[in-house]
Parts: structure tokens; sequence; C-alpha cells
């Protein structure tokens, strides 16, 4: 009886977990209740530019081919003594069906000691950065 | 008869221990959520709306190119008409809506974001979103 019930219970959480963590992914990918607000993909993605991390901003881009991961790569790797991150402010967002739209400003020290203000918009589709501008 | 309640009886105290189930499920699995990542930066404070935005906004809004080209430099229109294509590439040529969104100002220079919503020139809605540069009271850039 007592195993039949810890079996039952068990269960029941497994499946909770499971059932929680595809509504969670499904709303953030459809975009749904998101008409504003900052994304946490849009988030991730600019501190894993600012941070260089080429894995964590290809892992929220679209799949791409091996010579634009290379790429990418490449330029990071570049930029890694060209400017130092200074701040990073969320200037605020949109969401319109499934495309969201974020909008930041990020300060930086250049390799002359300038700084420099400057605006970095994001367009994400289903959890994915598909343009920056 | 007394078999069928007993039978019952277990029927409800299986489907209770399931739902409690299922809801410490939902539980755990907020709890072990982390939210988004942190911030490691500071942000800039947030101003007011600039002028020569609001300004800009308005004559989008309202469909006036006269206005719009007497608030910035033909290399500024460009580079605001370009900004102006929807995620499908598509020039936008019916403006439904346009809403500032927030702005910050470091040394001078004053950033400030809009989102466009309307329909571009392939008839699908879009959203657009824009960053206006203002230095010294002008619209410098458009990013």
């Amino acid at each position: 009886m007592i195993r039949t019930a810890i079996g039952v219970v068990s269960v029941g959480m497994v499946l909770g977990y499971l059932l929680t963590q595809l509504a969670v992914t499904v709303v953030s990918d459809q975009g749904w209740f998101a008409s504003s607000g900052e994304q946490p993909q849009a988030r991730a993605y600019m501190v894993a530019l600012l941070q260089r991390e080429s894995e964590n901003v290809a892992a929220l881009r679209p799949q791409q081919d091996i010579v634009s991961q290379a790429m990418a790569q490449q330029a990071a790797q570049q930029s890694t003594q060209a400017a130092k991150p200074l701040s990073l402010t969320y200037l605020g967002g949109a969401s319109q069906g499934v495309f969201s739209v974020q909008i930041y400003a990020v300060e930086v020290r250049a390799s002359d000691g300038t700084q420099q203000l400057f605006p970095l918009a994001l367009t994400l589709l289903g959890g994915k950065v598909v343009g920056t501008r | 008869m007394n078999e069928t309640r007993a039978n019952e009886t277990r029927a409800v105290f299986v489907l209770t221990l399931f739902v409690f189930g299922l809801m410490s499920g939902v539980v755990v699995n907020r709890l072990l959520d982390t939210g988004p990542r942190a911030n490691p930066y500071p942000s800039l404070d947030k101003v007011e709306e600039p002028q020569p935005s609001a300004q800009l906004a308005g004559a989008l809004l309202s469909n006036d190119p006269k206005a719009l080209a007497g608030l910035m430099d033909s290399d500024t229109l460009t580079s605001l008409r370009d900004a102006l294509m929807s995620p499908m590439g598509a020039p936008l040529v019916d403006i439904r809506n346009v809403r500032f969104i927030g702005a910050t100002t470091k040394s001078g220079k004053t950033l400030a974001g809009y989102i466009i919503n309307g329909k571009d020139a392939q008839g699908s809605d879009a959203i657009i979103g824009f960053v206006l540069d203002i230095e010294h009271g002008q619209i410098v850039g458009v990013n």
C-alpha cells in the first residue's frame, strides 16, 4: 500500500514538473502574456554578448551553419581587447504575435580610453534572437 | 457493497495522492527555476522622453513627411528609412502605433527607444524597434 502511494505521488510529481516546464517553454517561445517587460532570453543574450561567451550567444541564435559560427567566434575573440562593457541598460520592449523586440543601451570603454554609449535592438522569435541592430 | 465502497475509497485516495504529487511537481519546478540571468553590469538612469524624438514619433504617427523632413538631415532620414524595416525585411508602409519605451543619457548623449506597430509592404502585421540618438537637442542618428 505504501509502495503504491509513493509510486503514485512520484509519478504525479514527475508529470507536474515536466508539464510545468513544457508550459513555461511554450508560453515563452510563443510570446504569450509577454506584451511588455524584459524577456529572459534577451537578457541572457546581452550578458553573453558583453562577456564574449560565443557558445552561449550561439545557443540563443537560430541554428547556424559552421562557417557563420566560426566567424562569430572570431569576432568575439577580436573584440576581447577592443572594448570593456561599463553598463547595460534595458530601455524597454514589446511583443506582437511571435515576434518580440527588446532594446538595450550599452556603454563601453574603447581601447583608446573613450567611452561610448550605443543602442542594440534585439528581435526575438520563439525565444531565439533572430535579429540585432 | 462494502467491497465497492472500499474500492471507491481506494480510488479517491490514489487520485488524491496523484493530484498531490502533481502539485508538488509544479512547486518543485518553480523553486528550481533560477529565473533570468542576472545583469552583472550597472544600469544607467532612465530619463523622460526627449522633445525632438517625441516630435518625430508624432510625425510618424500622423504620417507627416513634411514635419519629418524638418526634424533631421538626409543622412539621418536614410537611417530612419533603413530602420523601419519589418523583421521579414519589408518596409513598414502603414504605421498604426508609435510607442516610447524608454530613454537614457550619458555625457550629453541621449538614446530614446521606440516600438512601432503596423503593416509592412507585404501586408503582414509587423513590430519594429528603433532607437534615436539625440545630442544637443538634435536627432543625430537612428539605429
